[in-house]
């Protein structure tokens, strides 16, 4: 009898129990690797889309993956409830003021990245909620400086990370551009309640209470130099008048003998029946009216310039934006043209050797 | 007419075959049951069937599983890395050897080499007579002679896919010393973190079905013939291609089940 026929029966045992052994040996190691006898501590994030996340994606912390996903749902408020356990031995790390970021790779492969709060606190109780990285509350942490924030370590992560805030400002500011031509063609058509359509119909009106102004001061002005033309004829008069008087009174037969005479010309001034005095009272009125027109006028114009005054951050603030907007189009477009993704790297420049050599580089 | 009475007939007699199948089937699971109770007469049959099926097939199993360990291990660490996705050679190497090829191609070693053996063995005993002599001292054929190959064969799948699976995560470790040199912990640790449980019972699973695939189709195959030895070939032809027929339709159908 051949020796393998008369130890098949050793054979087959061995052969059987070293295959149980070693699955045997398998669920063991894989019991303790993934921690089946371990506890988990469980922690939920909102989120808005539930495309970048998966049951059993990591959460990893510093590159260490201390946890995993356990369950993705809808709320009734339409957030994305992602439920997310923790393992023991990583539970110190989840601090107050901790947060979350999930980090998608256009691959596959994402996982959930937990940045520890920078004070050292005990650790978030079970069962809270961890904010995601660009929510409300993370970005004030953030900001203050309150979160240890690392840089994604995977490149496609880092570059999609980057490029979709540029995309998603340039989206916003070609929404904004494109509301702020409607604003002005609305304005322009003054069919709009927006500020720019307040600031250019207070211009209208601006410009019509000017025209109107003007209109007045020429009035006024011209008014004016109706009146004045009357006092300089009145200031003519009077000046023959004194001039005559001079000349009567250097007369020693004339003016004061006349004047004393009962008959004469002071007697006839006293009692003239006030012409006289009416001419000087009519004088003086016209002369009121025109200064209280040039009054209205400079009050006018002061209300126009307190008006542009009040105006003005409105237009800076307009200028500012639109400044601002051409700035963002500029960096996008300048990063959209430097990334190789999309255009196919950098062209290689050959260098074109200069046929031209000057004496002094010869060499002898 | 003529044509319609061909194709009645036909179709009664795949029907009939079919149900013979199914009874053929029950029985040999019915035998199976006693045979656990009673096994002292048939039990030398028991282990030199696991001992054909198993123990041989051994090297074969283990080259080939190295081979693809090694394979999977080399593409995977070209290609992955550039990506930032090293880890996914994990996901691959269990996706590939322990839930689809591990089941499937030892389930196809075992059919060509066990499955012909045994459909060619039991048609020279029926020609010979020996099934007829069984029955005649009151010997049922199916409990002495199929339900110790039905048992041999699945139990020798199974534990050949178990070693199939030592031997290709094993062998791509070995392979990943020359292309890539990790620390067998860190190999351990990625491998054992990503397999789960429910990859081993799907294969674990698998692997049982083959088994019983096989040895249903070869014992089917090889207690079919009639009459003449030149019916044995044809018997073993039929056996393989039928196995490998429905242990792929079978994995499909299980791996479908895995998903759902």
């Amino acid at each position: 009898m051949k020796l393998r026929y008369r130890f098949a029966n050793q054979a087959v045992g061995v052969f059987i129990l070293l295959a149980i052994a070693a699955a045997v040996a398998l669920l063991v190691l894989m019991g303790s690797n993934q921690r089946w006898f371990r506890r988990n501590y469980e922690y939920y994030a909102l989120i808005d889309d539930a495309r970048d996340v998966s049951v059993g994606m990591a959460v990893t912390f510093r590159g260490f993956t201390i946890g995993r996903v356990t369950s993705i749902s809808l709320t009734a408020a339409n957030n994305v409830d992602v439920r997310f356990t923790i393992q023991e031995e990583y539970i110190e790390q989840v601090r107050q003021r901790s947060i979350i970021q999930i980090v998608s790779s256009p691959l596959g492969g994402g996982q959930i990245v937990l940045h520890q709060g920078r004070a050292p606190t005990p650790p978030l109780p079970e069962a809270s909620r961890i904010p995601t990285y660009d929510s409300k509350e993370a970005l004030q942490w953030r900001t203050a400086n309150e979160v240890i924030v690392l840089r994604a370590a995977d490149p496609i992560a880092q570059i999609v990370a980057q490029v979709e805030p540029i995309l998603l400002n340039l989206d916003i500011v070609m929404a904004n551009v494109v509301e702020l031509t409607d604003e002005i063609n609305l304005a322009l058509l003054g069919q709009s309640a927006g500020p720019v359509a307040g600031i250019l119909t207070g211009l209208e009106s601006t410009v019509a209470e000017v025209e109107r102004a003007v209109a007045r001061v020429s009035v006024v002005i011209d008014s004016a130099a109706a009146q004045a033309d009357l006092v300089l004829e009145d200031l003519n008069s009077i000046t023959s008048n004194l001039e005559a008087t001079t000349a009567q009174l250097r007369d020693p037969t004339g003016l004061v003998p006349r004047l004393l005479d009962p008959s004469g010309s002071i007697a006839t001034l006293l009692d003239d029946d006030n012409v006289l005095f009416d001419q000087i009272t009519g004088t003086v009125a016209a002369l009121d009216l025109t200064i209280a027109g040039l009054s209205q006028t400079l009050d006018e114009l002061s209300r126009f310039t307190a008006y542009l005054n009040t105006a003005q951050p409105q237009i800076a603030t307009l200028l500012e934006e639109g400044r601002a907007a051409l700035n963002t189009g500029q960096d996008v477009l300048l990063g959209l043209r430097n990334n190789p993704l999309l255009r196919g790297g950098i062209p290689p420049v050959r260098e074109q050797p200069s046929t031209f050599q000057g004496i002094r580089d010869g060499e002898f | 007419m003529r044509v319609v009475e061909q194709i009645g007939s036909r179709a009664i007699d795949r029907v009939a075959r079919a149900l013979y199948a199914i009874g053929f089937v029950v029985e040999i699971l019915r035998q199976t049951g006693r045979f656990v109770t009673n096994r002292r007469a048939t039990a030398k049959v028991l282990t030199m069937q696991i001992l054909f099926t198993g123990v041989d097939a051994l090297n074969v199993i283990a080259t080939i599983s190295l081979g693809i360990g090694a394979v999977i291990v080399i593409q995977g660490l070209s290609i992955l890395p550039q990506f930032g996705q090293g880890q996914l050679i994990y996901n691959i190497l269990i996706v590939v050897i322990t839930r689809e090829l591990g089941p499937i191609l030892t389930a196809l070693i075992v059919a060509a080499r066990s499955g012909t053996a045994i459909a060619s063995d039991l048609g020279n005993m029926v020609v010979s007579h020996e099934i007829e002599a069984y029955t005649a001292t009151g010997i049922n054929p199916i409990r002495h002679l199929v339900v110790p190959r039905f048992i041999g064969v699945t139990v020798s799948t199974f534990v050949l896919n178990l070693y199939f699976n030592i031997f290709g995560l094993a062998g791509s470790f070995l392979v990943t010393q020359f292309v890539n040199p990790i620390s067998f912990a860190e190999y351990s640790s990625g491998l054992l973190g990503t397999i789960a449980l429910v990859d081993i019972v799907s294969s674990c699973v698998k692997s049982v079905v083959f088994g019983a695939i096989i040895s249903f189709v070869a014992t089917f195959h090889g207690l079919a013939i009639e009459r003449s030895s030149t019916e044995i070939p044809v018997a073993v032809i039929k056996s393989v291609g039928h196995s490998v027929t429905l242990l792929i339709l079978a994995n499909a159908v299980l791996t479908l089940v895995y998903y759902l």
